[in-house]
């Protein structure tokens, strides 16, 4: 069973939390990744790499590039991990999806 | 005056310390050992000494990467280079086949198709793949045009993808990936560029320094001191001291206080981790830095043989128990040496000291977690398995070389290298420079905390060469680009 969108979103939002020390309440769709979350290029590096390693995705380099806001990062998360799930469904319907 | 305080006085140290001192800062190396020069320093037994990590460089002629940086140092005419056989400056032995290495790309080309000749095709694709990889290099080409991440997609994939894509016969597969034992990381896991940058580097030219690789190590220092900058030796640092988010000095374990402007860290960046106030980066470079998996381990072998070991001459040897590519990777054990390199110095320029010219230098990869639990397990049983693991590389050698006989044989483990070189699990190279911890996944040179830089093979590129890139790599960044750097060596 695929895991539901707020749950994914939750664990995104955790790794801001726990990984980069962002205040909970800080983490909305709409805040800004360098001007409201301190978060410069060096973060965005370990950035991909904590969500590659959390979800077992592959983030693109370009597409990573373009995030400006967490929603941004909501929305590519989501559709990698949508992707992957139903890659994973196609191949073994009762495997769990991550 | 700004003050810049180097921690360790390896390749990178020393580079990055000569590179800020030329542009006046106050520059001073604290070194834990007593000798300077990390993997370039010599040890020495009845006067005859024996390198711990230096045995030779590529592209070091004048007009080469390696010795225009060399020119710009300022230290080129105070060594001797000796230029090793450019028709063959490694022999790769495999079971019953030699390949000579030659130096000239072409020259390579040729020697592959002649040995392989119905590869002739995948070849040329190779080479031709080869090239394109190393023009992504900028700084390696002295190239500031190149974008930083023309790189990244030779760095995912491997030299065993590679060389399973252009070639059939899995012996030409093994020749070409073998040279991965030249920096420590097999084949499955090394990053296609940075094989392709290594092995174009060598085939320049392949250099060996008369005397060892100290001597590269007190020309760096003694240039140092001419810019005003200072090398102390026996002072461990336990701690850099931050504030406000800056880096702002050093303590050592004797107690003493070195104010800083900047700190260049030539360790590993785990091992600077660990020297930081708690908190000073983000948890997740802190998670990322811990879960790296530090390069292959090693035992190095200091011999004395008698014989003629003439057959080892203007070269290197590297041995291959079998055609398998894990061979570079499979640890030696008590049971088997599934490769050796060996190179004997004293054949290509004078010794100077009786008996240096029996001088034979082996290294042989092992796993460092098996030399830990015999250490855990106490001094007999560590050096029980430190002599059966020599005397296992020591058969295989002699019945390779039935002419020779041992005189003397002292040998490094991978519990040797942490002590003398601080290295993180006795990794020769540093980190394991492979796909999955290159590219976009390499460790910064940068850091979270300003005033505070990595330098050296981990965060650069296995070998003196990589270790010195670094340096000149985070000197750009930090002295107004790269683009004025890269055009001073250009020019020197």
């Amino acid at each position: 069973m695929s895991r539901t969108a707020e749950s994914l979103i939750a664990e995104l939002d955790r790794i801001f939390v726990e990984q980069f020390e962002v205040t909970a309440d800080a983490v909305v769709p709409g805040a800004r990744l360098r001007e409201d979350l301190d978060l410069d290029s060096l973060d965005a590096a370990d950035m991909m790499i904590a969500i590659e390693k959390r979800f077992g995705i592959r983030l693109d380099d370009q597409v990573a590039r373009t995030f400006r806001t967490v929603g941004d990062i909501h929305a590519y998360v989501r559709t990698l991990v949508a992707e992957k799930d139903a890659a994973s469904t196609d191949d073994s319907g009762d495997q769990p999806a991550v | 005056m700004k003050r810049a305080v180097v921690v360790g006085s390896g390749m990178g140290g020393l580079t990055a310390a000569i590179l800020l001192a030329k542009e006046g800062w106050s520059v001073t190396v604290l070194e834990q050992h007593t000798r300077a020069g990390g993997f370039l320093h010599r040890f020495f037994r009845r006067g005859v000494g024996y390198d711990t990590g230096f045995h030779y460089v590529g592209g070091a002629r004048p007009d080469q990467l390696f010795g225009r940086a060399m020119k710009h140092l300022g230290v080129y005419d105070d060594v001797k280079w000796h230029p090793l056989d450019p028709d063959g400056f490694d022999v790769l032995r495999f079971p019953g086949f030699d390949f000579r290495v030659p130096v000239g790309v072409d020259r390579y080309r040729d020697r592959l198709v002649e040995a392989f000749p119905e590869e002739r095709d995948g070849i040329d694709r190779y080479i031709a793949h080869t090239r394109a990889a190393v023009h992504a290099y900028g700084w390696f080409n002295l190239d500031d045009t190149v974008p930083p991440e023309s790189i990244l997609p030779f760095e995912q994939e491997s030299v065993l993808d590679v060389t399973r894509r252009f070639f059939k016969d899995p012996r030409l597969t093994m020749v070409v990936a073998g040279q991965a034992a030249l920096y420590g990381v097999p084949p499955k896991d090394a990053p296609f560029g940075l094989h392709a940058v290594v092995t174009d580097h060598f085939m320049q030219s392949a250099t060996s320094i008369e005397g060892g690789g100290d001597r590269l190590t007190f020309a760096l220092v003694r240039r140092l001191r001419a810019l005003g900058g200072e090398v102390k030796l026996k002072r461990r640092v336990v701690s850099i001291e931050v504030a406000d988010g800056q880096a702002c000095g050093v303590t050592t374990a004797d107690g003493e206080h070195y104010p800083a402007d900047l700190v260049v860290a030539d360790i590993h960046p785990r091992a600077s981790l660990d020297l930081l106030p708690p908190g000073s980066v983000r948890p997740a470079y802190a998670a990322r830095v811990r879960d790296a998996r530090p390069g292959l381990a090693h035992v190095g072998a200091y011999l004395r043989v008698d014989g003629d070991l003439s057959v080892l001459g203007n070269h290197n040897l590297y041995r291959f128990a079998s055609w398998d590519p894990s061979s570079v990777e499979r640890p030696a054990t008590p049971e088997e040496t599934p490769f050796y390199f060996l190179t004997c110095p004293g054949q290509r320029h004078p010794a100077g000291v009786p008996g240096a010219d029996q001088v034979v230098l082996g290294l042989i990869y092992t796993d460092y977690a098996r030399f830990a639990d015999a250490r855990a397990a106490g001094e007999g049983a560590y050096r029980d398995l430190k002599q059966a693991v020599l005397d296992r590389f020591l058969a295989t050698m002699l019945a390779d070389h039935p002419g020779w006989s041992v005189v003397d044989a002292e040998a490094s483990t991978p519990i040797t290298t942490e002590r003398f070189n601080g290295a993180w699990q006795g990794a020769a190279y540093g980190h394991y420079h492979s796909v999955g911890q290159m590219g976009r996944y390499r460790l910064p040179m940068v850091s979270k905390v300003r005033g505070l830089v990595n330098v050296g093979q981990t965060v650069g590129f296995p070998g003196i060469c990589g270790a010195m890139m670094s340096a000149y790599v985070v000197c750009g960044e930090l002295t107004g680009g790269s683009a004025r750097l890269m055009a001073e060596v250009r020019a020197s």
